[in-house]
């Protein structure tokens, strides 16, 4: 048989603005984003253990110099928002990941966030209760 | 066809046009035709076609959301277009183009082989543990074994997931939604037996590991099959895999 010749298909550049497109791709990409400072925020607590270790006076005066400074405070309140915003998005997430069955049925999702909600905040309590 | 309503009303469709014979580039080209209470994008398309230009050219089948064959972007959004109400859209200007992320053969069709070879890339069909004789009787499954995997087998490649799939259009050789979720479909299905075969394919960088989890797949998909949890199973399945392949004695295999 003949091979078949077909006019070039037209193939439709991808526009880098992609992710502007609706607001589901916009908040996919805050979180691509802002993952950033999540990681960072991992590297300052290590930083933190990092000058604990150093003993009392080396962390005073961290503590006094660096910690206190109206910019590492922002950052902090910035990293904080995006820590919050990709807890919850996460929680959200899990009925996605994690397929619990009854018999023939589905576990209702929203039990699932839930769990993860529940979890998440008896952490933060435990947490706050031994720093206490 | 049933007459437009004679109310008056008029409804404009920019519709994406490539003739690959006589354009370099695709246009747009704007039709204004009568506006119908219980018309849908389709009808719109069938009326240009039938009443004002017979060159359009679009696919369609079943007109009733089974086929999988009329999914075009309308206003940007991947839809069946049997299923999108022109009154949704009304009295704004509905703008309709070919599937997204496709190579457009004429106006409104899209080439969809890339998507037919990854069907068969990711054997999408029943293969089972142990072949056996028609005499032996059927492969029995109870309706608790059925749940696990029917969600996934409601696709009805339409391919609106992989039009709505950022990744796929950066990276065509992902193997995209609804081949993952119809590869998880048969791995779930307890008549089946091919799951290893499968993941040379699917648990590959180019498979599930490509996909970044937006989700849009799963918002746009007209049957629920939600191809997006079907890939982050499959992660989780496929890292427990090799965790216990790492950590057991004999890679956990008996």
């Amino acid at each position: 048989m003949a091979t078949e010749t077909r006019p070039r298909p037209y193939v439709r550049p991808m526009p880098a603005t992609w992710w502007l497109h609706n607001r589901y791709l916009f908040l996919f990409m805050v979180r691509e984003l802002t993952a950033v400072f999540v990681g960072g925020y991992a590297l300052f607590l290590l930083l933190l253990l990092y000058r604990f270790a150093q003993g009392p006076e080396r962390f005073h005066a961290f503590f006094e110099n660096t910690l206190q400074s109206p910019w590492v405070i922002g950052l902090q309140v910035v990293a904080l928002l995006f820590v919050l915003y990709h807890t919850v998005t996460t929680c959200n997430a899990a009925p996605v990941l994690m397929t619990v069955w009854r018999g023939e049925e589905k576990v209702d999702p929203r039990l699932i966030i839930g769990a993860n909600y529940a979890v998440w905040l008896i952490l933060s309590l435990l947490i706050i209760l031994v720093a206490i | 066809m049933a007459p437009p309503s004679s109310d008056g009303r008029t409804v404009t469709l920019e519709v994406f046009r490539y003739s690959p014979e006589q354009d370099q580039e695709p246009r747009f080209q704007t039709y204004t035709i009568p506006f119908r209470e219980d018309w849908v994008v389709l009808d719109a398309l069938n009326y240009i076609k039938d009443q004002v230009d017979g060159s359009l050219t679009y696919r369609w089948s079943c007109r009733m959301g089974v086929c999988g064959s009329c999914g075009m972007m309308v206003n940007g959004e991947p839809k069946l277009t049997c299923a999108a109400f022109v009154k949704h859209y009304y009295p704004a200007t509905i703008r309709v183009e070919p599937l997204n992320n496709f190579p457009v053969l004429r106006d409104l069709v899209v080439n969809i082989e890339d998507f037919l070879h990854k069907l068969t890339e990711v054997k999408a069909w029943l293969i089972p543990k142990q072949e056996k004789p028609v005499s032996e009787g059927e492969y029995l499954q109870t309706p608790e074994q059925l749940a696990r995997y029917k969600q996934f087998s409601m696709c009805i490649n339409c391919m609106l997931c992989y039009a709505a799939c950022p990744v796929y259009g950066l990276e065509p050789k992902f193997l995209g939604p609804a081949a993952i979720a119809l590869a998880q479909r048969y791995n779930l299905d307890s008549r089946d037996g091919a799951r290893d075969q499968r993941a040379e394919v699917v648990a590959s960088s180019e498979g599930i590991w490509e996909c970044t989890f937006i989700g849009e797949c799963s918002r746009v998909c007209p049957k629920n099959v939600d191809p997006a949890g079907a890939i982050q199973q499959a992660k989780v399945s496929n890292a427990q895999e090799w965790w216990r392949s790492v950590l057991m004695p004999w890679g956990g295999k008996k």
